[in-house]
C-alpha cells in the first residue's frame, strides 16, 4: 500500500498517466524466435554493471604511466572487494561485447532492421562501434605489458589509413610512441568521451525501440497476423528480462571467482615484445585476416588496402537496411541470410584458427 | 728560424710515416693496384671501411714511398722510404710507430690507450717473436692488414663475441700449435662453459671470453698465485671471501691452483650446490677424509643450504598457487625475493667456508622464506573464502531467478 501512495504522490506532482498507459499497452510479440527478444536488454544490463563497477574503480584509479598499474594493483589487494570489481569490470566488458555480437546478429537474421526500423539498426550498429571502443580504450588502461603492445600493434594499423594515417596514430597516441600520454587520453576517451555519446545512442536506440516495438521477422509475419499472439511488456517480459539479468549476474559471479582477471606485468616501453601478442578477442578475426593479406596487392599495399576493405565492409554493414530491397518489401531475403552466416562462419573460425592453430 | 721549423717537420715526416695522411691529392697507390689482379687489388678494396681508411691514413703510413709519384719507379723508391710488404717480425714495431706515440693517437680518440705494444712485449706472443719465432702472433695476426676495424665493430675479428674463435685460429690448430706443447682443447672446452653461455647464447657482452683472463696485448697464461686476482675482478666478493679463508694458505702450501681447483678453467660451469658437502660427486671430498673437520663441516654447510633452498621452493609454489588464483602478492613477492637474496648470498659465503658466517645469511633466508610461505598459504585461504563467498551469493542469485520463473509459469496459468 505504502507503493501505491508513493505512486500517487509522485503522480498528483508529475501526472504519470503517460507513462502508465504507454506500459498498459505496449506488447511483446510471441512466436518461436521472441527468445532473443531479451539478449539487448541483457546487453544493456552489462553496460549498467560496467558503469556502475567502472565508478567504483574510479575512485582509485591513476591515469598515469607511473602510477596506473600501482593503483589496480592496490585495488586488487588492499582496497576492500577491489578485486571483485575489477574482475566483474573487466569480464563484465568481454560478456557486453559477446552479448552485443549475438544482439546484432539476431536482429540481422530476424531481418529487424527493416522498415521502419533502419534507423534503430544504425544506432545498434554504432553502439556496437563505441563498444569496442570502450573494450580497445580500456585494455590499456592497467598499463600491463600485454596492454602496452597490444595498443602498439592496434594503434600501428591506424597508421595504414592513407594520406590522414600518420595524423590518426599521434592523435590516438598522444605522439610518436605509446607513452603516458595515450594512457592519459585513451583514459578521457574510456570514462568521458564514450560514456557521453554511448549514452546519446542508447537513449535514441531504446526510443526507438520503445516507439516502434519488436519486430516480428518476415518469414513468420504472416503467420503471426493471421495468429496473432503477444505478451505484456510489464510486467511479464519484463520478469523474463529479469530472469536473463539473474542468470548473466550469476555467471559474471562465477567467472570472478573461478578465473579472477589476472594484472600480470607493469608495461615495460624499453622491454621486448611479448611472442604470440594478440588483440582482444573480439578484434582477432581482423587482426587474423591481416595477417593473409599479402604485403603487396598490385603496387598497392596489401595492408592498407585491408582496412580499407575492412572500413568499406563496415560501411556496408551499417547501411544494410537499405541494401536488403527485399527486406524493404517485408520479404525474406536468402542471400542476405547466406552472407550473415558467411560472417559468422568467417569470424568464428578466424578467431579459432588464432587461438588453436597460430 | 723557419729553415729550422722546415727541417723538423720533414725529420718529424720521416721518423713517422703514419703522418703521411690522405691529403686529397691523387694517390697513385691506390689508382694502380686498383687497376691490377688479385692478390694486388686486393687491399684497395680492404682498405675501403677499415679504421685507417676512416682516419685518412693511406698507403705510404705502413709501407713509406710516395703516392703523388705517377711514375711507379719514384712512388716505391726506397728513398722515398718504401719498405714493400713488412717483415713480419717487424710489425708490431711498425704498428707501434703510431699506437704508442700518445700525441699523435690523442687527435683520433683522447682516451686511447698506447701501451699496446709495451704490454705485447711482456706477453707469450712477444717473447716468441723477439726469439725470431715467425708462428707467433703478431698485431695483424688478430686485427687483420688492410681491413683492421675497431675494436667496437662487430665484424672485427676481437670484438668479444669472435675473439674465442680468432684465438682459435691458431690454438684449437693441433698441426700450428705442436711445438709449443700447450693442448688445443682449449675453444671446444670454453664453448661449452658458463661464460660462452653468457656470451652467446645471453649476449652479454660483459661475460669473459679469452682475453679478459689472459689478457690480449699481454696474453699469457696466468701464474697460479694469480688466478684469484683474475676471477676476483668479476667475482670480487667470492675472491674476497676465499682469500679470507682458512683454504687460501693451504691452497697455496698445496700448490692448488685457487679458484679453479674447484671451479675448472675453460670448461667452467655454473656453480651448482652439488659442488658442496660430502656426496660422492661433491669437491670438498676430493680433499677432506671422512673423519676430517673439513667433512664435518662441509656436510653441515650443505645441510643448512638445502634447508633453506627447500623452504624456498615450497614457499614459491605456495605464493605462485595465490597467484594464479588471483590474489596479488606483490609484498609477499618481496619478501620472497628476500629469502632469495639471502640464498645468493648465502651460497657466496661458502667461500668463507666458515658453517658460522653462511649460516647468518641462512638464518636470515629461513625467516623471509617461513614469512614467505606463512602468507602464501594465508592467501590461499582468503582463495578459499573468495569463492565460498561467491558461490552463496550465485546459488542465491539461481535461486532468485528460480523463484520468478515459478512466478511468470504461475501468473502464465492464471491467465
Amino acid at each position: 500500500m505504502k507503493i501505491e501512495k508513493f505512486y500517487n504522490w509522485v503522480n498528483d506532482r508529475l501526472d504519470l498517466s503517460g507513462i502508465s498507459n504507454f506500459a498498459d499497452k505496449k506488447v511483446v510479440p510471441v512466436h518461436k524466435y521472441h527468445f532473443w527478444y531479451g539478449i539487448g536488454g541483457i546487453t544493456l544490463f552489462l553496460y549498467i554493471i560496467q558503469v556502475l563497477t567502472g565508478i567504483l574503480l574510479l575512485l582509485y584509479y591513476r591515469p598515469t604511466a607511473e602510477n596506473a598499474f600501482e593503483s589496480v594493483e592496490f585495488i586488487m589487494t588492499s582496497v576492500r572487494f577491489g578485486w571483485l570489481i575489477r574482475s566483474i569490470h573487466s569480464w563484465g566488458a568481454n560478456l557486453m561485447i559477446f552479448f552485443l555480437f549475438i544482439h546484432m546478429f539476431s536482429t540481422y537474421f530476424m531481418k529487424a532492421y527493416r522498415k521502419p526500423r533502419e534507423l534503430t539498426w544504425i544506432s545498434g550498429a554504432f553502439l556496437l562501434i563505441l563498444a569496442l571502443a570502450f573494450g580497445f580504450s580500456g585494455y590499456l588502461l592497467p598499463w600491463n605489458k600485454l596492454a602496452f603492445f597490444a595498443t602498439k600493434v592496434g594503434t600501428e594499423m591506424a597508421a595504414v589509413i592513407p594520406v590522414i594515417g600518420h595524423d590518426v596514430l599521434i592523435f590516438l597516441r598522444g605522439g610518436e610512441e605509446v607513452t603516458g600520454a595515450t594512457l592519459t587520453r585513451f583514459f578521457g576517451f574510456h570514462v568521458a568521451l564514450l560514456p557521453l555519446i554511448t549514452a546519446l545512442f542508447l537513449v535514441i536506440h531504446i526510443i526507438l525501440i520503445q516507439a516502434q516495438g519488436m519486430s516480428v521477422p518476415p518469414s513468420l509475419s504472416e503467420e503471426y497476423e493471421k495468429k496473432p499472439k503477444s505478451m505484456k511488456f510489464f510486467p511479464d517480459f519484463m520478469l523474463r528480462d529479469a530472469v536473463g539479468w539473474l542468470l548473466v549476474l550469476g555467471l559474471l559471479g562465477i567467472l570472478a571467482a573461478i578465473f579472477p582477471w589476472e594484472l600480470g606485468e607493469k608495461a615495460d616501453p624499453y622491454a621486448s615484445a611479448p611472442q604470440g601478442i594478440k588483440p582482444e578477442w573480439f578484434f582477432v578475426f581482423l587482426f587474423q585476416t591481416l595477417k593473409y593479406i599479402p604485403g603487396k596487392i598490385l603496387s598497392f599495399s596489401g595492408e592498407s588496402l585491408a582496412i580499407f576493405a575492412i572500413a568499406i565492409a563496415v560501411v556496408l554493414w551499417i547501411f544494410i537496411p537499405f541494401l536488403d530491397r527485399k527486406g524493404q518489401k517485408n520479404l525474406h531475403s536468402r542471400t542476405f541470410t547466406v552472407i550473415g552466416i558467411i560472417l559468422v562462419l568467417y569470424i568464428i573460425a578466424l578467431t579459432a584458427i588464432s587461438y588453436f592453430f597460430d | 728560424m723557419n729553415t729550422r721549423i722546415l727541417y723538423a717537420l720533414i725529420t718529424l715526416y720521416a721518423a713517422f710515416p703514419c703522418f703521411a695522411q690522405n691529403s686529397g691529392q691523387p694517390n697513385t697507390c691506390i689508382n694502380c693496384h686498383s687497376e691490377l689482379d688479385p692478390p694486388l687489388s686486393t687491399p684497395v678494396e680492404q682498405l675501403e671501411g677499415s679504421v685507417h681508411s676512416h682516419a685518412q691514413i693511406n698507403c705510404t703510413g705502413c709501407h713509406g714511398g710516395d703516392p703523388n709519384q705517377e711514375d711507379p719507379e719514384l712512388s716505391m723508391s726506397p728513398q722515398k722510404g718504401f719498405i714493400g710488404r713488412p717483415d713480419r717480425l717487424q710489425i708490431p714495431q711498425l704498428c707501434a710507430k703510431c699506437h704508442s706515440d700518445a700525441l699523435y693517437m690523442r687527435n683520433f680518440d683522447p682516451n686511447i690507450s698506447v701501451e699496446q705494444y709495451d704490454r705485447y712485449k711482456t706477453s707469450k706472443h712477444g717473447e716468441l717473436l723477439a726469439k725470431g719465432d715467425g708462428n707467433a702472433a703478431t698485431c695483424a695476426s688478430c686485427h687483420g692488414v688492410h681491413d683492421i676495424k675497431r675494436t667496437d665493430d662487430p665484424t672485427s675479428p676481437v670484438f668479444p663475441t669472435n675473439i674465442a674463435d680468432l684465438c682459435g685460429l691458431c690454438h684449437s690448430d693441433p698441426d700450428y700449435m705442436q711445438d709449443y706443447s700447450i693442448s688445443t682443447d682449449q675453444l671446444t672446452e670454453y664453448k661449452k662453459s658458463i661464460h660462452a653461455n653468457l656470451l652467446y647464447e645471453k649476449g652479454d657482452l660483459s661475460a669473459p671470453t679469452c682475453n679478459d683472463c689472459h689478457g690480449n696485448h699481454g696474453a699469457s697464461p696466468p701464474g697460479v698465485m694469480s688466478i684469484a686476482n683474475i676471477c676476483g675482478v668479476c667475482h670480487v666478493i667470492q675472491s674476497e671471501y676465499f682469500s679470507g679463508s682458512p683454504h687460501k694458505a693451504a691452497f697455496d702450501d698445496m700448490g692448488l691452483t685457487e679458484c679453479e681447483a674447484c671451479h675448472g678453467n675453460h670448461a667452467i660451469q655454473a656453480a651448482d650446490d652439488n659442488m658442496l658437502g660430502v656426496a660422492e660427486n661433491a669437491i670438498c671430498v676430493q680433499c677432506h677424509d671422512k673423519d676430517s673437520d673439513g667433512y664435518r663441516i662441509a656436510a653441515q654447510m650443505r645441510s643448512v643450504l638445502d634447508t633453506l633452498v627447500h623452504k624456498i621452493n615450497n614457499a614459491e609454489i605456495m605464493l605462485s598457487k595465490a597467484q594464479r588464483a588471483g590474489v596479488e602478492v606483490k609484498d609477499e613477492n618481496m619478501t620472497f625475493t628476500n629469502a632469495n637474496d639471502a640464498l645468493v648470498h648465502a651460497r657466496t659465503q661458502i667461500h668463507t667456508f666458515s658453517l658460522d658466517k653462511m649460516k647468518e645469511s641462512t638464518d636470515a633466508g629461513l625467516e623471509a622464506a617461513n614469512e614467505a610461505l606463512s602468507i602464501g598459504q594465508q592467501a590461499l585461504k582468503e582463495v578459499g573464502h573468495r569463492r565460498q563467498m561467491l558461490i552463496i551469493m550465485v546459488v542465491l542469485t539461481l535461486l532468485v531467478a528460480v523463484l520468478l520463473i515459478l512466478y511468470i509459469r504461475a501468473s502464465e496459468q492464471k491467465s
